[in-house]
């Protein structure tokens, strides 16, 4: 039982900060005692026989020392020459080189990493023997790629957590929290606490690619934001492509996220399950037909509202907050080749504030897969995809008791093949169509005394055809690129209606003359073009590269939100005749180094992007019940740029990271007068300019299966515009504010703690996780407001702190 | 749906949030004309105000010497505006009066020789009935987080919209205030008299912005509209009353009025729309870029009052010009119970209305 004296709560935070700041200390202390270890050590063939010239092939197959087992999936990494490889469903590999000493790395989750000092002077074919990794399962860091992968691969701003790097981060309400660990990255950030998605190096919320499966999800987050919409139980790695996107992706101009669940087990059945403060979860997975059919179902649900029964206020005690989500995948082996896979995702997310106003939105999510082996140098993945994503909002008091409901429909059919025609050459070609749809705008009556008039405003429907091709291959040993293209051609169809208007640059309701009326499936308007994707590395020596990077991107999809996070109401809207493609060019320039075998990894990366055809709003943006968007858009110019830090420890006890960003986002409204003339044409920091970031991220692990972590976070406030003056119209002081995002509000500090206790009950594999979110309670700004005081006659301002607290949670895991 | 995303914030910080006060420098729009004034189917006379923005809690700069012309476009009539005081300029509208459909603008030229004007307003032509009355109540406001309650009165209006309208109308309703203020019974002296009281002039709750636009309602009826709250202070120890100005106003009036709400009441959380400089449709003839704010408005508008007698006050506050203590001992009251016309906007001439409503 923990007993907390009492104590001068500056003592403690000073203690804390000690902490903290000596953390990294014996961090480096606990590295400089690491050592290298091989499993094995083999000679193939005859040094004094081997042709300097001639490549050699090293073929093998992993199997578990346990029980024999082939291990499909495994990755095999040749150093120096960088060859990494995937094991085929019967557990073989083959790589090729030149005659000389290497180290073969095999990993595999769940499996001790296995190290081979292999002397390779002649072709030969090797097993390689896995062991389980009973000793450090939970705690260890599973990487499920080469070790130097961030020096060795070719692309630039790529981040990969995998499930159990994020079930380390210090839970907020003792939920591991997808987006929540990618925002602890270099150059990716949030608005706050509250706030829906993320931004990457100065970019929107809209303009990050979020999949699931492959599938495309509109709102990643649960509960007013403070839960993300990925259950991390069914959930088995992330990726995060921000800086040098491949050119499979494509639609959004500043990141992709590629969420991958995992597939039940086609062995034997498992199980997980968490109990926490405001949430439970649980999953269940397990072969259906042994080694041929498996099936993993997962779902969380909240009961968060007893929470809100605590605080002493009616209204908030009459409130309501809940959520739940749903994920089942059934996946089905055809033969050794193929594997296909069914899954889908629902949730449901509903608040009400005491009897009063409240909303709704739920998305529907179903993907369906297809992986195949074509043949030793051909593979094809085959994916088909559908959602809805739906939002209401609810009003019922008085006359102008309301109901809005919005939504968006989404399907998509890609096919890509991966092949490998030459040696070396890793080359990906592909299809994809997609169908955005949206919802008609439905307005209607809510309440019994309510007088609105049900009507509904038509949206806007899009499809998009795209066509890519890339090829990564090796110049020679120092140079390594990976060079693609990508064709988009997009169509704003009908039905529709496109108005017109007497003067084209002050588009209002009052300037619109006429209208023309498209039927269904007919062009209202084509955009299209090309978005070539570079990216280079060039190795200084096996530890050290440089990468440069270029791409471009466009986007035919925005989240119509003028406010500083997004909400869930927010509307999605394609491109039209008014609404043009944003398109970004992204340019990057990193250097990365690893350390003591690749135990520390370090990178510095400069992105510079430039942008056009952002969605910016006009002052005072009426963007709800409006069938003509583009009277309260315009479209601006965006230039980010920035440096981004990063140093990771990889093994050991300690493990983690500490990131500086330095990131700017600017914008610029041309022309325009009235309420679209912004900050009179001259750039300003856009909502998201926020130019210092902090993190510091640790974990300690202590035997089996126990562990401490945490967090501890820095960020500049974010722009805000200010009260600078005033005047009177007819009696009433009315406000003048300032030029839009000339003021900023004041920096974010956080830290957060964890303590995770394994093996509770020894019948069973569980743990306990005792978290501690914003330990400082710290009454961090995340917005301002302005409010007036009394019968003061103008607005002053406040600081916003959604969770001015510190929030502790406990969670008991458990898994069979 | 105005309300939409500041119910959602208020919720939010209801629910999880705390405020603290902060200070936040902005740059820009210092300097700026400031043109505001109004023309309406009452009778004049008609105020325009000309000014230069200064700074955070610092009235306009007055500017004078201006010419500004009212137009009636319609009968193509012209009155001028004189200065009263500095930029304050007044027109008695003995020409030009408002008249409904009617458009009219103003002109202003400073003596820069810098030409200003307003863009054409329409009067409506319609004006609803209003029934209008008061209820005793309570507010709250939070003092360094406890709650204060004070009694106020409110003034509500329920309005009527003639029957058979299918256009959109918008309405906003101000509420000044006219109060009796008796003095401290001291006769006079010289005759023996007790000195007459004074009426005092103001303006009701001047940051409520009260709109209401019958835009995609079916009802062409609206209850109990609070337009205006008044503490409960000295100024009911006798008659007070309310004159409430209902407006019947263009669209693009609502929507600078609705912004100015926004402004005030309404503004700058997480999920509001992010607050800017409102424009008018005041602009500049000599600099098409040159900002200008304010706006002058026609309007089609009526009056209603109504009277709260003391009687009407369950909690009334201790009169302060009759305390048994001092009895008739002036010295000992504060200066307004023995020269009330030291309150601001106070007069000892009845006004022409008194209790005739």
């Amino acid at each position: 039982m923990l007993e907390f004296a009492a104590f001068d709560p500056h003592v403690l935070k000073r203690s804390i900060l000690k902490l903290v700041l000596l953390l990294p200390v014996l961090l480096i202390c606990a590295a400089a005692v690491g050592q290298s270890r091989y499993d094995s050590t083999l000679t193939i063939g005859r040094k004094d026989l081997a042709t300097a010239t001639t490549q050699y092939t090293l073929r093998g197959v992993v199997k578990s020392a346990n029980d024999g087992d082939v291990i499909p999936g495994a990755h095999v990494l040749l150093n120096r020459v960088n060859k990494l490889t995937t094991t085929d469903a019967n557990g073989t590999f083959n790589v090729t080189a030149l005659p000389g000493e290497y180290d073969l790395t095999v990993r595999f989750v769940g499996m001790k990493t296995t190290i081979y000092r292999i002397s390779l002077y002649g072709a030969a074919f090797v097993t390689v023997f896995m062991k389980d990794d009973t000793e450090y399962l939970q705690e260890v860091e599973v990487r499920s790629e080469a070790a130097d992968k961030n020096v060795k691969s070719a692309i630039t701003g790529v981040s990969k957590l995998n499930i159990s790097d994020i079930k380390k981060v210090p839970p907020f309400l003792g939920e591991a929290d997808v987006i929540k660990s990618l925002q602890l990255l270099p150059g990716v950030s949030s608005v706050g606490e509250g706030a829906n998605g993320f931004n990457v190096r100065g970019g929107r919320v809209d303009q990050n690619l979020v999949m699931m499966n492959g599938g495309q999800m509109f709102n990643t987050s649960h509960l007013l934001g403070f839960f993300s919409a990925f259950n991390p139980d069914v959930t088995e790695n992330v990726v995060l492509y921000k800086g040098n996107v491949p050119a499979q992706y494509g639609g959004r101009i500043s990141s992709v996220l590629d969420v991958q669940n995992r597939n039940g087990d086609f062995e034997k059945f498992h199980a997980k399950a968490g109990i926490g403060i405001a949430s439970g979860r649980l999953a269940v997975d397990g072969p259906i037909v042994k080694d041929k059919t498996s099936i993993i179902v997962g779902s969380r649900f909240s009961y968060s509202s007893w929470l809100l029964g605590l605080v002493n206020n009616a209204d908030v005690k009459n409130s309501k907050a809940s959520f739940y989500d749903f994920n089942a995948s059934v996946s089905q082996k055809f033969g050794a080749k193929n594997i296909g896979s069914l899954s889908y995702y629902k949730s449901n997310d509903f608040f009400r504030f005491s009897q009063q106003f409240g909303y709704q939105y739920g998305t529907d999510l179903g993907v369906f897969q297809l992986k195949s082996s074509i043949s030793e140098k051909v593979t094809s993945q085959f994916s088909a995809s559908m959602g809805h994503y739906v939002s209401s909002y609810f009003d019922p008091s008085g006359a102008d008791g309301i109901n809005v409901r919005n939504g968006i429909n989404y399907i998509q059919v890609k096919e890509n093949i991966g092949m490998s025609p030459w040696e070396n050459h890793d080359m990906n070609t592909g299809i994809e169509l997609s169908r955005y749809k949206s919802d008609p705008e439905k307005i209607s009556p809510e309440g019994d005394e309510s007088g609105v008039i049900s009507r509904q405003n038509a949206r806007d429907t899009g499809r998009e055809l795209s066509a890519y091709i890339s090829d990564e291959f090796p110049i020679n040993e120092k140079l390594s690129l990976t060079a693609g293209l990508r064709y988009t051609f997009y169509q704003n169809i009908g039905a529709g209606r496109v108005y017109q208007y007497s003067d084209p640059d002050n588009k209002t309701e009052s300037t619109i003359v006429d209208s023309t009326v498209y039927s269904k499936g007919q062009v209202i308007k084509n955009y299209g073009g090309l978005e070539p994707r570079f990216s280079a590395r060039v190795s200084l020596n096996n530890n050290t590269s440089i990468k440069f990077g270029y791409n471009r991107m466009r986007q035919y999809i925005n989240l119509i939100s003028n406010t500083a996070a997004p909400t869930p109401i927010d509307l999605w809207q394609v491109s039209n005749t008014y609404i043009r493609p944003q398109t970004g060019n992204n340019f990057s320039l990193g250097y990365f180094q690893n350390f003591s075998e690749n135990k520390w990894e370090t990178s510095i990366e400069g992105f510079y992007r430039i942008s056009n055809d952002l969605i910016e709003y006009k002052n005072f943006a009426v963007l709800l019940d409006n069938n003509h968007l583009e009277t309260e858009l315009v479209q601006a110019h965006g230039r980010s740029f920035g440096a981004e830090l990063f140093i990771r420890k990889v093994y050991g006890p300690w493990t983690g990271w500490l990131s500086y960003t330095y990131s700017r986002s600017y914008v610029q409204v041309p022309g325009g007068t009235g309420d679209f003339a912004i900050n009179n044409g001259k750039w300003f920091p856009s909502n998201y300019d926020k130019p210092h970031n902090v993190t510091l991220s640790m974990v300690r692990r202590f035997g089996n299966a126990s562990s401490f972590s945490y967090n501890f976070i820095y960020t500049s406030g974010r722009p805000a515009s200010a009260v600078t003056t005033n005047y009177l119209s007819g009696t009433s002081t009315t406000p003048v504010f300032s030029d839009r995002n000339t003021a900023r509000i004041p920096d974010y500090i956080r830290l957060d703690i964890s303590l995770t206790v394994g093996n509770v009950f020894k019948a069973v594999k569980d743990d306990l996780t005792f978290s501690i979110y914003n330990l400082f309670a710290r009454k961090n700004a995340y917005s301002v407001f302005y409010q007036r005081p009394g019968s003061r006659p103008l607005p002053e301002a406040y600081k916003l702190s959604m969770i001015g607290t510190a929030v502790p949670s406990i969670t008991y895991n458990i898994s069979f | 749906m105005r309300k939409l995303r500041y119910t959602i914030f208020f919720a939010l910080l209801a629910l999880l949030g705390c405020k603290d006060p902060v200070t936040l420098e902005g740059k820009g729009n210092v300097g700026v004309l400031v043109i505001d004034g109004k023309v309406s189917t009452l009778a004049g006379p008609y105020t325009v105000r000309l000014g230069y923005t200064v700074g955070i809690d610092q009235k306009p700069s007055p500017v004078s010497s201006a010419i500004i012309k009212l137009i009636d476009d319609d009968n193509a009539l012209t009155e001028y505006f004189s200065e009263t005081t500095p930029g304050v300029y007044v027109c008695p509208g003995a020409v030009v009066q408002g008249i409904p459909t009617h458009r009219y603008h103003i002109t202003v030229q400073l003596s820069d020789g810098r030409t200003y004007a307003s863009r054409p307003e329409r009067i409506p032509d319609v004006v609803g009935s209003d029934k209008v009355y008061p209820e005793i109540g309570t507010r709250s406001e939070f003092v360094n987080e406890t709650e204060v309650k004070y009694n106020v009165v409110k003034v509500f209006v329920d309005t009527q919209l003639p029957k058979g309208n299918d256009k959109a109308y918008y309405m906003r309703w101000d509420v000044t205030e006219t109060y009796m203020f008796e003095q401290t019974p001291i006769p006079n002296p010289l005759t023996g008299g007790i000195p007459t009281p004074c009426y005092v002039d103001g303006v009701s709750d001047p940051q409520r912005i009260s709109l209401f636009s019958t835009a995609n309602l079916t009802a062409d009826i609206r209850n109990h509209t609070l337009v205006a709250q008044r503490d409960i202070d000295q100024s009911f120890l006798a008659t007070h009353a309310f004159t409430v100005y209902q407006s019947t106003i263009t669209v693009d009036c609502y929507n600078y009025w609705n912004h100015i709400d926004q402004l005030i009441n309404r503004s700058g959380g997480i999920f509001d729309t992010p607050p800017a400089p409102i424009t008018g449709n005041v602009f500049s003839l000599s600099d098409s870029k040159e900002q200008v704010f304010g706006y002058f408005e026609a309007s089609n508008t009526t009056l209603k009052r109504i009277y709260v007698y003391p009687f009407q006050i369950t909690t009334p506050k201790q009169p302060y010009c009759l305390d048994p203590r001092y009895g008739i001992y002036y010295p000992a009251y504060p200066r307004e119970c023995y020269q009330c016309t030291l309150l601001p906007n106070s007069t000892k001439v009845l006004p022409d209305w008194w209790l005739k409503d």
